[in-house]
């Protein structure tokens, strides 16, 4: 059973989530690699660890707001997203603090930033792949329908992204921008508010 | 207390655990090849897809198993248990990794979908102690026949030590390379899957 404080902290993170998320779409809008714009580069790595320690918090406690004894599947899922994310957190920092000089240079900037992707790719299927399966399953009570529907089609959108990628039939990334601005920009913020309005039932 | 659907989902997860054990073989020896190095173009992607849904499978097996077998009275065991979830669960997320740099995309190109492997490789190098040593302890613990078969108790003991021992053999350089197919098909492909489809009917009795 989730507690009023936590059901209060999920509530506040899944807001602060969809408003870093936001965030991250108008940087990344903004436009310029790291080597034209290092500061709004790490600008964008703090929003990320910031968003990516929100989700930790929004996915914890909505293991014990759905209470997923009767939904073993998405209970592990749920797990191994909180571990995921976690790793991207602890991450997400990585190629800012190897731009600054004298942390080493084994690596460059670039191939830093590599790295943290490859130790997260799984991530960000199984975390829509939760946020799907939540959605689906909890649309209406206590996730309201518009905020499910967003989660449904966030999840479903990131999915149908890796598959075209990891197929390898668009390898031009511009392909990717509509569904990302779709699934980044509205999709998700919806989910996200929905579950802040779903965590706000057990305050 | 397990729940009748966590026990069915855990004996679904066991199943395929020792079904993607040998479909991994099929794919890295008979598709790929014992003596082909590095990242395989033509069946990377399936090697990558099969370790997904393997790793998935042992992480779910794991966290049920620690309602299923009371693992919460051992607290070693439980600990060992944490450490596995998450050290599966991180390989779970990188399993895709060398296909998806070989896809292209946004993955950049600093490195080459076999420098990524080895990267996965190097980041979940201890997985593969303590996960063994994981099997071993439920093995030892279980090895009444109560809840696994002891037949399931006897294959986890058996593929944990030999895991275990190449390891370190590998560690120490005490091992020639040519021992590697003797040591997957035995551990990997037989012993392994036997301790999983054990757990299996250790499932299956809570259904």
């Amino acid at each position: 059973m989730i507690s009023s404080a936590e059901a209060k902290l999920g509530k506040n993170m899944a807001v602060l989530g969809a408003i870093t998320i936001l965030i991250t779409m108008a940087i990344g809008f903004l436009g310029g690699s790291r080597a034209e714009n290092p500061q709004l580069a790490t600008l964008s790595d703090f929003v990320d660890f910031v968003n990516s320690f929100t989700l930790i918090v929004v996915i914890m406690y909505s293991l014990k707001l759905f209470n997923l004894d009767e939904a073993p599947l998405i209970k592990v899922i749920g797990n191994v997203a909180i571990i995921g994310v976690t790793v991207a957190m602890i991450t997400d920092l990585s190629p800012a603090f190897s731009a600054i000089e004298g942390t080493g240079d084994g690596f460059t900037v670039a191939q830093v930033s590599e790295i943290t992707d490859t130790v997260t790719t799984g991530t960000w299927i199984v975390m829509p792949l939760f946020v799907l399966l939540v959605s689906a399953r909890f649309r209406g009570d206590p996730i309201p329908s518009w905020g499910a529907w967003g989660g449904i089609g966030a999840g479903s959108l990131i999915l149908l992204m890796h598959v075209i990628a990891l197929s390898g039939l668009f390898p031009d990334t511009d392909v990717f921008w509509p569904i990302w601005i779709v699934a980044g920009a509205i999709g998700f913020p919806l989910f996200a508010f929905g579950m802040s309005r779903a965590f706000a039932t057990k305050i | 207390m397990i729940s009748t659907a966590e026990a069915r989902l855990g004996r679904t997860m066991s199943l395929w655990v020792a079904i993607t054990a040998v479909l991994g073989l099929v794919v890295g020896f008979v598709l790929i090849g014992p003596d082909s190095d590095g990242y395989s173009e033509q069946w990377g992607l399936l090697n990558g897809v099969v370790n997904f849904a393997s790793n998935f499978a042992q992480v779910a097996m794991v966290i049920f198993a620690i309602k299923l077998f009371n693992i919460d009275d051992n607290p070693l065991l439980k600990l060992l248990s944490y450490i596995t979830i998450v050290g599966v669960s991180i390989s779970v997320i990188m399993s895709i990794s060398p296909a998806a740099h070989a896809a292209g995309g946004f993955t950049g190109s600093s490195f080459s979908p076999t420098q990524i492997g080895d990267i996965e490789g190097a980041v979940t190098y201890g997985t593969w102690f303590v996960f063994p040593v994981w099997v071993l302890l439920v093995s030892l613990k279980e090895r009444g026949g109560n809840l696994l078969p002891s037949w399931g108790s006897m294959a986890g003991i058996g593929a944990s030590v030999l895991i275990l021992v190449v390891n370190f053999g590998f560690l120490l350089s005490l091992l020639p390379d040519t021992i590697v197919p003797f040591i997957w098909i035995v551990g990997g492909v037989i012993l392994y899957p036997t301790f999983a489809i054990g757990v299996s009917r250790a499932f299956a009795s809570k259904v």
